[in-house]
């Protein structure tokens, strides 16, 4: 089994949880750290390290929200065991990613082109980008 | 063949293309909506929200009826997406294609009653729906694939609405 956990600073990461669970409805198996409840990073790790040392069977994916912050500084040292897989730079459609992926196939690919979409999704939109779009013509595919 | 006609007064949105479109796994996404066909902003943002390796078109109510009347449409797996229950009944009195349909979201309105986190049904909506279930085999209400599936039957028999 796959764990997601959600780490951050603020409430980002039960925000986070909460806004992924109005779009998918009832999700289990995902937690969320988030510093103004759990105080210090060195707090989520003592109990992320205690969770994943008693339980080495399960892979546990751990979303951090900023790459270099102390959320992330602290949690990459869990990277010490080997199913620990930690990724930077959370989103909600990196998050909704994994509650819907199904836990066949290689963990590390996966994760990879998890990352990748999520930075295909970044887009800018402004007046001139969107009448650009509208005058290219939104021609219909066929269908059939 | 349609696989399941989804009511969304939101039509595609995200939620729509994480959870349903991958539990229906159809080969093309079908939105029937006057507005949304003729509104060059609407087909826009619709076609941002489709999920990669679906066709999808956006057509008026009488297109998609026409489209579906096409005997190539039996071979495909189609999903479809109405914005009210008025729009489906259209539909349905359009073509024989539609056999399971999915209520998702029905906007707020004066004089409505909640029947579910995002349904809310006045009287003229109820008596729709009634003659809407008569044309289709179910009727379900559900936001997300997941959730408990609820059939309109029961509820249609409390109302105890007349046609």
């Amino acid at each position: 089994m796959q764990n997601l956990i959600l780490a951050s600073h603020g409430s980002l990461a039960e925000g986070m949880l909460s806004a992924a669970n109005m779009i998918v409805g009832d999700i289990e198996g995902v937690d969320a750290y988030g510093l103004d409840t759990y105080h210090s990073p060195q707090d989520i790790y003592q109990l992320l390290k205690k969770k994943i040392a008693e339980d080495n069977t399960h892979e546990y994916i751990i979303l951090c929200d900023i790459y270099g912050g102390s959320v992330h500084n602290q949690l990459m040292h869990l990277c010490v065991y080997p199913n620990v897989f930690l990724l930077t730079g959370m989103t909600l459609s990196i998050v909704l990613e994994l509650i819907l992926a199904n836990e066949t196939g290689d963990i590390e690919e996966k994760l990879l082109q998890v990352i990748q979409n999520a930075k295909d999704n970044m887009l800018l939109f402004t007046y001139q980008r969107v009448h650009n779009a509208i005058d290219k013509g939104i021609e219909d595919e066929k269908l059939w | 063949m349609v696989e399941l006609c989804r009511i969304d007064d939101r039509l595609l949105h995200g939620q729509v293309a994480v959870t349903w479109v991958g539990a229906v796994a159809p080969e093309a996404i079908l939105i029937a909506n006057d507005e949304a066909a003729t509104n060059e902003m609407s087909k826009l943002a619709l076609k941002m929200a489709k999920p990669a390796g679906v066709k999808l078109a956006v057509k008026t109510i009488d297109e998609a009826a026409a489209l579906l009347n096409n005997p190539k449409a039996a071979k495909i797996k189609i999903f479809l997406i109405t914005r009210t229950i008025q729009d489906t009944l259209r539909l349905v009195s359009m073509t024989d294609q539609i056999h399971r349909v999915n209520i998702g979201g029905v906007k707020n309105k004066e004089g409505g009653k909640m029947i579910a986190a995002a349904v809310c049904l006045d009287n003229d909506d109820l008596h729709d729906l009634m003659k809407l279930r008569k044309r289709v085999d179910e009727v379900e209400l559900r936001m997300v694939p997941t959730e408990h599936r609820i059939s309109i039957d029961k509820y249609l028999r409390e109302e105890e609405v007349e046609v």
